[in-house]
């Protein structure tokens, strides 16, 4: 728990900055809503009809499972990341509530109170305006009230999509698989949601007119509270403004994890002390694809990505096997296809490898993936799910080695098999030649001796339009190629998984040991 | 009548959609500044013919004359606009103070504040409110008797010729109804308005009204001035009516009120 406090405390800055960015997004995204929503639900109480149209959309718009929907509005937006997609996902999931409040709202109104408006020879519009609007807005704000809680809670999902907010640290937490992170972004996340709930509750009844007023201190409290709140969201509008008002800037994402976490720290300090550009840091995006239509798009303008992926992910090309070739063949493609530039790889081979305790290697004399052949009675295999899938995973490899295990592989998380192995819950594990934690639990490596695991190289993807505006970018980004083996990119990783440290400072570190910073 | 009547009903009938006959043929008029009591039982169509005149229903035959003109041919607003209606829970705005809610008929036709601010502050003095201690309030800090009361001042306001009220005071109390039915007739008389007085009690008819138009299954029975009706009734349901009512009085004055 003291630990929570350090890190919060050291991160005040950062965190205030993402709860504001975190309310922000909340706020546009729930103005755009009603703006939209009211409307929407007026015309639903026109006509039967329009309510049926109205409220089917929405209630379908609510069911598009939340990491579809912002798959499907960053190819909207056309690959842009950040906030213009996240916040239309808020919108969509804002609408359902605040329309079907507004219907409900305008049809709540009293009968009596309707024909005397009527009797009075109103027009339709001083109705609405006059009387329907006022009377219904204590159940509408009911309805925003809603919609904003779970907007707090949904807006830590648009993290996946590089939106600014609590969402990050989350997000990051779960790469790193670091509680501390994941509390540091959720305990505010929640706070804002019972901040926002109670200061809505105050405005829903300020409006409320058969309700008793407050008295003074409370109202004043409340006022203090609200205009507190969008301070806060527009001091996060101001901080993550549109870039027309910035100076020359870049922006440099990374896939999920703790690898892609420190790497992409080390490009974009790189950059950013030799190139003369600012990056703006959008980390732990949600996956290759999301990272890589970004790129394609100009939502990101680079990010780092393994060759091995780019051929089977991206071009949807079969694995093979000689390292030269992928990057020649991806360097090309990409290129060609996309305006993509793939830069010079950073020295390390990223692959699965399959991993055993020293101990039992050494007893059952297994170097070689071709030695497990003679325990296939007795080991214990547990592999994670994408190993298991992947084509060039499991199935490939029992076809390669022609290893027939007696017992069926356990599936489990692919955090959890480094350990299982260590305590000699499973035998034999898969796991990423990078992996601190092959150092740290003295893991062997067994030789690859048929070369079936297609080496992935890593490399920078750079959209090819960014070099030309900015001509120092590749050099910049170049000065860490070759500078990675494998055994300095698991110790870093392990400094990142095993010690739990923050990966821009290790970064920053490894960057000034080399003499590049 | 000579003179050109208010209002008059000529031959209207209403079906409503689901085929119930409100209304079968009823022709009916009130002259200028007189007080008209509709009177009838429950769902014996008496709000249906009330609401034509303001154009709140359409007969689906038959026609509807307001100052002469056919309802058919006015513009609902300006028609509504030139009516008062009062209804019987008053109908009040509860997000709107008193004042507020006695000019809003100034409002809508885009009276500026002040001029219906004091119009308003003049019709609540006419309804006996003191408009010092009332003007500010809202709706759910009155009694159920200032409620209506603020409903006739709502009515008066923009000063029309002709005043629809439907059961406005059906849902008081005995002694509070009794005191607005005596302060209302004063005040008609008063001001010289048209009234159409819609009511199941014919005490109260006859406490307010000058001539009655008896209702019952959505025809006309009988009209004419309480005494016509009392003396030669047409039908034993309008002889019905006062007995009841007679009754009642016997008892309420064996047992005190
Ligand atoms: N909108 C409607 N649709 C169908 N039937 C209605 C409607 N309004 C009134 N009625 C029926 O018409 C009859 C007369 O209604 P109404 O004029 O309100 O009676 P009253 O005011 O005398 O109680 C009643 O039987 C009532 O149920
Ligand atoms: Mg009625």
């Amino acid at each position: 728990m003291t630990g929570l406090l350090d890190l919060a405390w050291s991160e005040r800055r950062a965190l205030l900055a993402a709860t504001a960015a975190h309310l922000d997004l909340v706020v546009e995204a729930l103005a755009l809503a009603v703006a939209l929503g009211v409307p929407l639900g007026i015309l639903a109480t026109r006509s039967r009809a329009a309510e049926r149209a109205v409220v089917g959309l929405a209630n379908v718009l609510q069911t598009v499972p939340s990491l579809a929907l912002l798959g499907f509005l960053l190819s909207v937006f056309g690959g842009q990341i950040g906030k213009p997609p996240a916040r239309a996902a808020l919108v969509v999931y804002a609408l359902l509530p605040i329309i079907k409040n507004t219907i409900l709202g305008l049809r709540s109104i009293d009968r009596g109170v309707a024909e005397a408006a009527l009797g009075l020879g109103m027009t339709a519009w001083q109705r609405l305006t006059v009387v329907e609007l006022p009377l219904a807005v204590p159940i509408l704000l009911g309805g925003v009230r809603v919609a904003t809680v779970a907007s707090v809670g949904m807006a830590t999902i648009a993290a996946a999509i590089g939106a600014k907010g609590l969402g990050s640290y989350i997000f990051r937490g779960v790469a790193l698989a670091d509680t501390r992170l994941i509390l540091l972004g959720s305990i505010p996340a929640a706070l804002l949601a019972l901040a926002c709930d109670a200061a809505l509750g105050e405005i829903e009844r300020a409006l409320d007119p058969t309700r008793p007023r407050h008295s003074r201190p409370r109202a004043a409290l409340a006022i203090v509270a609200v205009l507190g709140l969008l301070g806060l969201a527009a001091w996060g509008w101001w901080a993550d403004r549109p870039a027309w008002s910035r100076g020359p800037s870049i922006v440099i994402g990374s896939k999920d994890g703790g690898e892609m976490l420190l790497l992409g720290h080390m490009l974009a300090d790189l950059v950013e002390a030799h190139a003369g550009v600012t990056v703006d840091r959008r980390f732990n995006l949600g996956g290759t694809l999301v990272c890589y239509n970004a790129l394609r798009r100009g939502g990101l303008d680079a990010y780092l990505e393994y060759t091995g992926t780019a051929l089977t992910t991206i071009l949807k090309e079969p694995p093979r096997n000689d390292p030269a070739g992928v990057l020649g063949r991806v360097r090309e493609a990409l290129a060609r296809r996309d305006g993509v530039a793939c830069l010079d790889p950073l020295g390390f081979e990223n692959t699965f490898v399959l991993l055993m305790r020293r101990e039992q290697a050494e007893r059952l004399k297994v170097r070689t993936i071709s030695d497990l052949r003679r325990h296939l009675g007795t080991i214990r295999p547990g592999f994670g799910p994408e190993f298991m899938n992947r084509p060039d995973g499991y199935p490939g490899l029992v076809e390669a080695y022609g290893l027939d295990f007696a017992r069926a592989p356990r599936e489990m998380d692919r955090n959890l098999l480094y350990q299982a192995v260590a305590q000699g819950s499973i035998d034999l594990a898969a796991g990423d030649s990078t992996d601190g934690r092959i150092v740290a639990l003295d893991l062997v490596e067994l030789e690859d001796d048929r070369r079936y695991f297609p080496p992935y190289e890593a490399v920078p993807l750079v959209r090819q339009e960014t070099l030309r505006r900015h001509p120092a970018l590749s050099r910049a980004l170049n000065r860490l190629a070759g500078k990675i083996d494998a055994r300095t990119m698991r110790r870093l990783n392990h400094e990142v998984d095993g010690f739990r440290r923050d990966p821009a400072t290790v970064a920053r570190e490894f960057l000034r040991s080399l003499g590049l910073l | 009548m000579s003179a050109t009547p208010a209002v008059a009903w000529r031959e209207v009938c209403k079906s409503y959609p689901d085929g119930h006959q409100a209304l079968r043929g009823v022709s009916l008029e009130v002259a200028a500044g007189e007080c008209l009591a509709v009177l009838g039982t429950s769902g014996s169509g008496k709000t249906t013919l009330l609401k034509m005149v303001n154009r709140l229903i359409e007969p689906t035959s038959g026609a509807v004359l307001v100052r002469d003109v056919p309802t058919s041919e006015w513009e609902p607003i300006a028609l509504r606009r030139s009516i008062g209606y009062v209804i019987q829970d008053a109908g009040l705005m509860p997000h709107l103070d008193i004042l507020a809610n006695v000019g809003l008929g100034l409002r809508v036709q885009g009276r500026p504040r002040a001029e219906r601010d004091e119009e308003a502050r003049e019709r609540l003095e006419l309804v006996g409110l003191d408009p010092s201690r009332f003007a500010r309030l809202r709706p759910h800090q009155l009694s159920g008797g200032q409620r209506q009361r603020v409903g006739v001042a709502r009515a008066l306001a923009a000063d029309p010729d002709l005043i629809l009220m439907d059961e406005p005071f059906g849902a008081l109390d005995p002694i509070t109804r009794r005191e607005l039915q005596d302060e209302f007739r004063r005040l008609q008389r008063r001001l010289g308005k048209t009234v159409v007085f819609v009511t199941h009690d014919i005490r109260e008819a006859c406490r307010i009204a000058d001539r009655l138009a008896l209702v019952a299954h959505g025809r006309l029975v009988q009209h004419g001035r309480a005494v016509d009706l009392l003396e030669r009734p047409t039908h034993d349901f309008v002889r019905a009516f006062f007995r009841e009512a007679e009754a009642i009085d016997a008892v309420t004055e064996k047992e005190g009120p």
